[in-house]
């Protein structure tokens, strides 16, 4: 065999594989769903102003109803796509782990990890005291990067990890000045910016979404 | 030392198989109709193809029906991806050998002589 016909057959795979790749992805969907999500929960962080004490976590009950519902409409998205595209990847990973932090940041699954000594503490007090609000929206900037390892995607694996580090900032922030009610507003405009990040990334996704002719034509 | 040519695999060294495997690496499954448009082929090109695949044991093909619509849905088994991982192996072990062989022949020429890179001093 001539090593230029070997070099041609490497290029030619990898053209292949990447053509898939691009077939394959469809981040723009959980982005937007989540953007939506974050945007439209604002409004309750407005009403976890309380004198004297907490009110009800109206935020986290939110995020464990409407989170869990968008990480099921993200994979029936996926597989409604796989049967219109004839292509598909498995997001149950993504799924996995998108449900697994959402359920850690409320705390669920803190009496198991309390069984390993100190990790359960340090956890009960990242979810509950450090960023109260705002984890559910650093789990879906890991989430993301689940995605981008299922998905193989190098800018969504960067977006994904600096949506989080902004996401716990702004946590941080507003632990840090809890006993002001400006940190309280703030937080809103916060979740509002972080909600708005997610939804022009989803869009940007969506405008250099490469899926085939046939396709596009079917949805 | 064996020539890297021993190991290709004469199953998925073909250019068409190659394709189908490289597409299949990268997803979970993928259906006859997409397989056919992305490497152009003809449905018993396709066919005869993933024939040759599921026989070597390189794909699982399973054939259902949407609605009324049937459907044939292929995926790479593991040891489609092992022999998939061994054939980039042993192409980039052949590719490499040429380059390095094309350095040596360029070393030997003489500045100057027919072939000879113009530019090197």
């Amino acid at each position: 065999m001539q090593a230029d016909e070997a070099l041609e057959m490497l290029v030619s795979a990898r053209t292949q594989r990447r053509r898939a790749r691009a077939d394959l992805r469809a981040e723009w969907f959980p982005l937007l769903v989540f953007g939506v999500l974050t945007l439209v929960s604002a409004p309750l962080y407005a009403q976890q102003l309380s004198f004297g004490g907490w009110a009800f976590p109206w935020v986290s009950l939110y995020w464990l109803v409407a989170g869990s519902l968008g990480y099921v409409a993200v994979a029936r998205y996926y597989r409604r796509r796989e049967a219109e595209v004839g292509i598909g990847s498995s997001v149950t990973p993504y799924v996995l782990v998108g449900l697994g932090l959402f359920l850690f940041t409320f705390g669920l699954l803190n009496p198991v990890l309390f069984a390993v000594p100190f990790a359960g503490m340090a956890l009960l007090t990242f979810t509950v005291w450090l960023i109260p609000g705002f984890a559910p929206i650093v789990a879906i900037g890991a989430g993301l990067v689940a995605l981008a390892w299922v998905e193989r995607s190098l800018s969504l694996a960067v977006f994904g990890a600096c949506f989080s580090v902004v996401a716990t900032l702004s946590g941080l922030y507003f632990f840090d000045n809890r006993l002001y009610f400006s940190a309280w507003y703030q937080s809103i405009a916060d979740v509002t910016v972080l909600g708005l990040i997610l939804v022009s990334a989803g869009f940007v996704y969506r405008a250099v979404d490469r899926r085939p002719a046939r396709a596009r034509g079917a949805s | 030392m064996t020539h890297p040519t021993v190991e290709l695999d004469e199953v998925i060294h073909q250019r068409t198989r190659l394709g189908i495997v490289a597409v299949l690496m990268e997803a979970k499954r993928a259906d006859f109709r997409y397989l056919k448009d992305a490497l152009d082929l003809t449905d018993g090109n396709l066919s005869r193809h993933l024939q040759i695949l599921e026989q070597a044991g390189y794909v699982r093909i399973t054939k259902g029906f949407e609605g009324k619509r049937p459907r044939t849905w292929v995926a790479v088994t593991k040891l489609g991806r092992d022999a998939f991982g061994a054939e980039m192996y042993a192409l980039r072990q052949i590719a490499e050998r040429f380059a390095s062989a094309e350095v040596v022949n360029d070393a030997g020429r003489e500045p100057g002589a027919a072939g000879a890179d113009p530019l090197a001093t």
